[in-house]
């Protein structure tokens, strides 16, 4: 069951990544950020604006886990 | 209400840092008198519901008082791959689905500020709710009651 990382973009992606949440018949979709204090870090009406901000967060932590690793 | 809230070091699944999070913030969060039946679930055996029995959280310190939502959660499968879902109810007792995104090896999601009554892993194409592969249910007891129970049951 766990993933086993062999690239740092499965591991980003592992780390950032969007979620529905449902409450009452209402859907909104959240963003994660795994790095980032509360994780939860924007809510957003639909599930298209919260996959843009995941990969523009994406591009951003990749380029800080490669240069981290140079 | 003030405090601090544990954060856990990020790991990977199936023991996620959600779950570690529940331990460190057991005393703010978590459910009154399981053993009594409070906020217990009910998988439906014809659909993707998810019933929720009455009881009583304790939401980041303060009680909360929940009623019953019959199919209060819906589980949202995916038609190729698997993901993980957090059943939690919110501060107001509200049940709230928190669908994680699908994939061979889905991330859990994050429940935020909520209580977390069970972790469901939902195979892809899943029609019936009790057919999930894992139902993984929150069973710690607040301190404000006497019984501590099991935190995690396998159904």
């Amino acid at each position: 069951m766990s993933p086993i990382f062999t690239n740092a973009s499965d591991y980003v992606a592992h780390r950032v990544f969007s979620q529905r949440v449902d409450v009452g018949g209402v859907t909104t979709w959240e963003v994660v950020d795994k790095w980032a204090t509360g994780r939860v870090v924007a809510s957003h009406d639909t599930k298209e604006a919260a996959q843009e901000m995941v990969g523009a967060l994406r591009e951003q932590r990749l380029a800080e886990v490669q240069e981290a690793h140079q | 209400m003030s405090g601090y809230v544990y954060q856990d070091q990020d790991l990977v699944e199936p023991i996620s840092d959600s779950v570690g999070e529940q331990w460190g913030n057991a005393a703010l969060y978590n459910v009154l008198n399981v053993t009594g039946g409070s906020c217990a679930l009910t998988y439906s055996a014809s659909a993707l519901t998810v019933d929720l029995a009455a009881g009583t959280i304790t939401h980041y310190g303060s009680t909360v008082t929940v009623a019953a939502a019959p199919a209060g959660f819906t589980l949202v499968p995916d038609i190729t791959n698997p993901l993980w879902t957090w059943l939690c109810i919110s501060s107001t007792g509200t049940p709230v689905t928190v669908t994680g995104t699908a994939s061979a090896t889905p991330a859990v999601p994050e429940y935020g500020d909520r209580v977390p009554v069970a972790l469901v892993y939902v195979q892809a194409g899943l029609t019936i709710a009790n057919d999930a592969s894992y139902k993984l249910e929150k069973r710690i007891a607040g301190f404000s009651g006497f019984n501590v129970g099991q935190m995690w049951a396998q159904e």
